[in-house]
């Protein structure tokens, strides 16, 4: 039928038609019109304000366009013709309509949405611009985020560096400003060297969550007392908190914690709700940061690394020490990773169960009920009586950020003028010019003529290069044949590579155009792959490929998977896949253990989802996969989870993810305005069912026949994951299916079998996806030829997952604007 | 119950596929692709947003009509607003689908729970500061928040920024009447005005580096360093504007300083502040919060607590007294609803209630069971064609997200946003007169 119908799950990309005319579709819609329409639409009646005899074909402006939007909405819908009128088309040539409609429009969008193979000039993403904050300072940026006013960056299929895409407003503008003002002000926050200090806190353990009055009865502010595990909403202190250090180190720097902990009731017979917390696993205890002005201290900030952790023994009281970097106004709070969930909600039931006599007495003493729980439940917690902490140490001065920019110890006002040329140069990743330090020197000039000190104006000029358009931006000239100069050449590599800025030894080459030598090229690229920085392709790639950022934005219900909760699985879910990846890359694994690896990374708590025994702790280890059903990233429960709702799982989004993100054949949005699928899982009709009946509409059918086969195989896992062969309707999972080529399935065991066969289109689909990403612009149809050759290399370099970053890398796409 | 939809909250996804609205192919699809921070809108909407909100909910069989649509008979608790009927809109089975009981309150202009805020694309951004970030620039406050700033749990804990932080309210009307009619101080001026020179200087100087970039770019990078250039105009108007209010004496006071009474007395002041800052145009977007922080019950006549009433076990006498405190609220608010109606709005000519949106709700459904769905929301004035009581549909797998209502405000406001929190549309029962 439709040529693009055709073409999904047989080796293919997303055809763009080149070419603007198409005179078969011209002649057949105004036939089309002709026949059905005009009588309505036409010279003599224009009903509902349309004429279609005037059409103008073909279509060439985007108002024709809109009429054509117009018409397949109204066909879709079926309510066109009248049903009263006569002459009516059959149901085969409306359909074969309906699918000429869409190939046109869908042809004409992505020629709107075209660049002409050209990267537009585009900025840093918020990604980019906090690394290359860091890497330009030298700066500890691990608890200091400058970007987190800004508004999300735009994406396209979840990447986040499309020039045409990343837009600059007012409002972000401004935010610049802000952040580029935060920015200088931390480097030169300490001007000369703090002496370190020590504190000491043993008493005066406030509670912070309304229950100062039980803890000052339960041991006079004594000890701090950790039951939640921190993303419990309903805690009575999932955090503990130095009450007397609220306002945090004075200084950045690094800081020595010491904290006397004790390991309370782990051995406890309870059953949930009263605690959920394993009795057969230690108790940990982490160590993460806190900012009052930033959030509430009590519960999670968006800054939350966790500094450092400890397995603590039984019932011992003992000391653990850490030494970590905090940022000035940090507290460092404590945390009971495996704790129990909503500590403060299951008082209830702790109650009834300690004190059952008194229930009825004490109805209404909130206070008194908790106190008697805390006291008489033996709950398992953790007890914090004492904290030290010492510092800030330092391991040169000044700090690594003044350093760099002042190129020495203490500013010299002597050489103003080269300190902000020098800095221009390495904010803006090539030479600044002889007019932009011209213009930067003016700048400081004024702000002196204004009044304003020397150093003072050499801070605001600092600022100023943070705003200007070749910090932002990544300028990328280009020669006659459009290859990139060497400065933007390291750019685009290091932004691909690091999401950062280039290092000094690649700007150094791009200085002597040594980058346009294949063998120093390929040379940098393996070196910057072996950095630690290349970590963040392993990110970029689970949360933008695997689209594992959008993880948590329809948290599961938390009645009907109390586990996901109880056991903080949406980290270690998203951990899981992080280690795989990395795994993947540091071995450069073959991409098809992408989809049937037998390991994966699992601690614990991911086990316990998973059904495997003899797993214990929080720690990730390697693990043998021995369900078949479980294999590869599409057996993560990460992937499952984000591809459900957190109600019950859809077919369809899953099938549409595979599609998406695996095998890289989209498929066409929706018509709009048909029903939605509204599935209703009370009654006795299996989803299948319904989506059968869905796609009886034969408008719905041309899509969903390859979506919803692909969908089904999942079924054998809930919305977080878990294996299951029944609904909670108690109707049996049927996870079979058949691809539109015929191929059948019986499990997604059977399915992934098939997909490896696939491997080629598998790869193709990657390869597109890093291109675009690394690239910054949506790959076209002239980018095939070089696709195809990077596909070949590839597989017969033997299909390593790091080989492919590495020849996307050295592409000629990469080369060219 | 949470509703079940598929967004998964960003602008277009492929997932648009089953929430019901249809982006998707629709031409100009580009459009949709705009900048979600496109600045001042040229709007024909209604220019205020006011959001009231307290922290233990409406006692529902008193709020909640039983009947749909226009001809419903008032519950006790929508009595006061009777009179003005034809300018509200109540809502049944509106919520976020969230739990944690007082732990979940502080989502109500949200949608998101703080615990959530880090996945999701705009945190848990607030309905008022999201309004306030497009337009605010144009009044002296771009939001005033007001109201309790604690109480049980922290309070109702209404408004938050981007990035996680809450905006505290003002509590005391004496404060309020201060930050209204007060002038700065001069050291206070003077550093808004430094501040504000030195982001002049700055925007005039990185004008000429774009304009020598532009000078080495292709045609089509050009049109997209312009995106800059209007970015650098818009950010200069900004600042003029910031520093034209530093230069501007605060409007003269019509009412004398009042004093603070607690939040139960202070009510019906703090109302009228809000009125003045409306009248004066000192502010846009305003929010109100009412909690249990100095809520002395005993002057409505009841003992025990606002919050220990609120766990009424169904006992009648209990909940006798916890209708007390909550219609106490909404005569107030009436009495709001009826002064903005007879003032006039100085540039449209007609009542500064149809040139504003007043939200009155709260994050808490009911409070005896901690529940926060259900929520009690009524919408006045708009402009919108009100009159009716909307009941949303109740079952858990159709349910609309309260979130629809808010992106249908904003959009009203001119603020072309394609979702708020986890919207899955906007809210087609809302039409416009």
């Amino acid at each position: 039928m439709v040529k693009r119908f055709a073409v999904v799950l047989i080796a293919s990309l997303p055809v763009v038609a080149a070419a603007v005319a198409d005179s078969h579709f011209d002649a057949s819609l105004t036939a089309f019109v002709n026949d059905y329409c005009v009588k309505c639409h036409g010279p003599e009646k224009q009903k509902g304000v349309r004429r279609f005899d005037t059409l103008s074909l073909p279509v060439s402006d985007s108002e024709t366009l809109i009429q054509l939007q117009d018409m397949l909405d109204i066909l879709n819908l079926g309510e066109m013709p009248p049903e009263d009128e006569d002459e009516r088309p059959e149901v085969d040539g409306l359909l074969q309509m309906i699918g000429m409609l869409t190939d046109t429009i869908e042809t004409h969008n992505e020629l709107l949405a075209s660049t002409g193979q050209k990267t537009l000039l585009r900025r840093l993403n918020s990604r980019e611009y906090r690394n290359t904050i860091r890497d330009l300072f030298n700066m500890n940026t691990s608890l200091f985020d400058p970007t987190q006013s800004f508004p999300p960056d735009e994406t396209v299929q979840h990447l986040d560096t499309l020039g045409d895409q990343l837009v600059t407003s007012g409002y972000l503008l401004d935010q610049y400003f802000e952040a580029a003002d935060e920015v200088i002000e931390k480097v030169f926050s300490v001007r000369s060297k703090p002496v370190a200090r020590e504190w000491t806190f043993k008493n005066n353990f406030r509670n912070l969550m309304g229950l100062d009055t039980v803890m000052e009865k339960l041991c006079n502010y004594e000890y701090m007392m950790l039951l939640d595990l921190p993303s419990s909403i309903q805690n009575i202190g999932a955090y503990g908190t130095i009450y007397d250090f609220l306002n945090g180190v004075p200084f950045d720097g690094y800081y020595r914690i010491r904290v006397q902990a004790e390991s309370k009731n782990r051995k406890h017979s309870y059953v949930r709700p009263i605690t959920s917390t394993n009795p057969n696993q230690p108790h940990e205890l982490g160590i993460v940061p806190g900012n009052i002005l930033v959030g509430d201290i009590g519960m999670p900030q968006h800054i939350e690394p966790v500094l450092a952790s400890f397995t603590l023994p039984d019932d011992q009281v003992e000391w653990y020490e850490a030494t970590v970097w905090l940022d000035a106004g940090i507290t460092p709070r404590f945390i009971f990773p495996n704790g129990t969930v909503n500590a403060r909600s299951a008082n209830r039931a702790t109650f009834a169960r300690i004190a059952p006599t008194l229930d009825e007495e004490l109805e209404n003493d909130f206070q008194n009920r908790r106190y008697i729980t805390l006291k008489y439940g033996n709950l398992p917690h953790i007890r914090i009586h004492e904290v030290e902490i010492t510092g800030p140490l330092y391991d040169s001065w000044p700090p690594p950020p003044q350093k760099t920019v002042l190129q020495g110890d203490r500013f010299n006002p002597g050489k103003v003028g080269e300190l902000i040329a020098g800095f221009a140069t390495r904010a803006y990743r090539r030479p600044a010019t002889k007019e932009e330090v011209g213009e930067l020197l003016t700048f400081y000039e004024h702000r002196r003529a204004d009044g304003i000190p020397r150093f003072r104006a050499f801070k605001e000029t600092l600022k100023r290069v943070l705003c200007s358009p070749g910090f932002l931006y990544l300028h990328e000239p280009s020669d006659d044949q459009g290859r990139l100069t060497g400065y933007a050449l390291a750019s685009r590599l290091s932004y691909f590579l690091w999401s950062s800025m280039p290092d000094e030894e690649l700007l150094a080459l791009a200085s002597q155009d040594h980058l346009s030598d294949p063998e120093i090229l390929q040379q940098q690229v393996r070196r910057m792959l072996a950095d630690p920085k290349a970590l963040s392709l392993v990110k970029n790639f689970v949360d933008l490929v695997l689209t594992l950022k959008d993880l948590g934005t329809q948290p599961p219900d938390d009645r009907e998977f109390r586990l996901y909760y109880e056991r903080n699985l949406q980290k270690y879910m998203y951990e899981e896949t992080l280690y795989f990846v990395q795994h993947l890359f540091e071995e450069n694994r073959a991409i098809t253990d992408l989809i049937d690896a037998d390991y994966s990374f699992i601690n614990e708590p991911l086990a316990e989802l998973y059904g495997y025994q003899d797993i214990h702790g929080l720690d990730f280890r390697k693990a043998q996969i021995q369900d078949p059903l479980r294999r590869g990233i599409l057996g993560h429960a990460s992937i499952l989870t984000v591809t459900a709702n957190g109600i019950d799982t859809s077919p369809v989004i899953r099938g549409v993810w595979i599609l998406e993100n695996i095998l890289g054949t989209p498929p066409s949005p929706p018509p709009p305005d048909v029903e939605p699928f509204d599935p209703d899982t009370r009654g006795a009709v299996s989803l299948r069912d319904q989506l059968e009946k869905h796609r009886k509409n034969p408008t719905c059918y041309e899509c969903h026949r390859k979506i919803d086969p692909l969908g089904f195989a999942f079924e054998s896992f809930d919305p977080i994951g878990q294996l299951r062969s029944a609904y909670p309707n108690d109707l049996p999972v049927d996870s079979s299916g058949t691809l539109p080529d015929g191929t059948s399935f019986q499990t997604v065991a059977e399915l992934k079998h098939i997909l490896l066969e696939r491997q080629p289109q598998i790869a193709r689909s990657l390869t597109s996806k890093l291109l675009a990403f690394a690239a910054g612009r949506r790959m076209e149809a002239a980018d095939r030829r070089e696709m195809e050759r990077i596909v070949e290399l590839h597989q017969e370099k033997g299909n390593g997952f790091r080989d492919l970053f590495e020849l996307v890398a050295l592409s000629e796409i990469l080369q060219k604007k | 119950m949470k509703p079940v939809h598929f967004n998964f909250a960003k602008h277009v996804s492929r997932r648009t596929f089953l929430r019901g609205v249809g982006v998707c192919l629709a031409l100009p699809a580009l459009e949709s692709m705009f900048p979600a921070f496109a600045a001042f809108p040229a709007s024909q909407g209604p220019k205020r947003l006011v959001a009231v909100g307290n922290s233990f909910g409406m006692y529902q069989p008193s709020f909640f009509p039983t009947e749909t649509g226009a001809d419903y008979v008032a519950p006790e608790l929508l009595a006061p607003l009777d009179k003005l009927r034809k300018s509200f809109t109540i809502f049944s089975n509106l919520d976020h689908g969230l739990t944690g009981g007082h732990f979940g309150v502080h989502s109500f202009l949200s949608g998101v729970l703080k615990v959530d805020a880090k996945n999701m694309p705009d945190g848990n951004i607030s309905l008022d500061q999201r309004a306030a970030e497009v337009l605010g620039s144009t009044t002296r406050f771009p939001t005033l928040t007001v109201g309790s700033s604690s109480g049980l749990h922290n309070g109702c804990q209404m408004s938050w920024t981007r990035s996680g932080v809450r905006v505290p309210p003002i509590t005391g009307p004496r404060e309020l009447f201060k930050k209204l009619f007060e002038q700065d101080s001069e050291k206070g001026k003077r550093a808004a005005a430094e501040r504000s020179l030195l982001k002049k200087s700055i925007l005039d100087s990185v004008l000429e580096d774009a304009h020598s970039m532009a000078r080495s770019v292709t045609a089509q990078d050009r049109d997209k360093l312009d995106e800059y250039f209007t970015a650098v105009r818009e950010t200069e108007l900004k600042v003029d504007q910031g520093r034209h209010w530093i230069g501007v004496p605060k409007p003269k006071a019509t009412i004398e300083e009042p004093p603070n009474q607690g939040i139960v007395l202070d009510i019906p002041t703090l109302y009228d502040l809000i009125i003045l800052a409306l009248q004066t145009d000192s502010t846009r977007i305003a929010t109100l919060e009412i909690s249990s922080e100095q809520f002395d019950a005993t002057v409505l006549g009841v003992s025990g607590g606002y919050h220990l009433t609120s766990h009424h076990g169904q006992q009648e006498d209990k909940i006798r007294d916890l209708v007390k405190l909550e219609r106490y609220q909404t005569e107030h608010f009436a009495r709001f609803l009826e002064k903005l109606d007879t003032l006039k709005d100085e540039t449209t000519g007609g009542s500064l209630l149809n040139d504003s949106m007043v939200l009155f709700g709260s994050g808490m459904g009911n409070a005896n069971s901690h529940t926060n769905t259900d929520l009690p929301i009524v919408l006045a004035g708009g402009g919108f064609n009100h009159g009716q009581h909307i009941a949303l549909p109740k079952e858990s797998h159709r349910r609309v997200p309260l979130s629809n209502l808010y992106l249908s405000l904003l959009n009203r406001m001119g603020i072309e946003d394609s979702y708020f929190a986890q919207s899955t549309g906007t809210l087609p029962q809302l039409e416009t007169v």
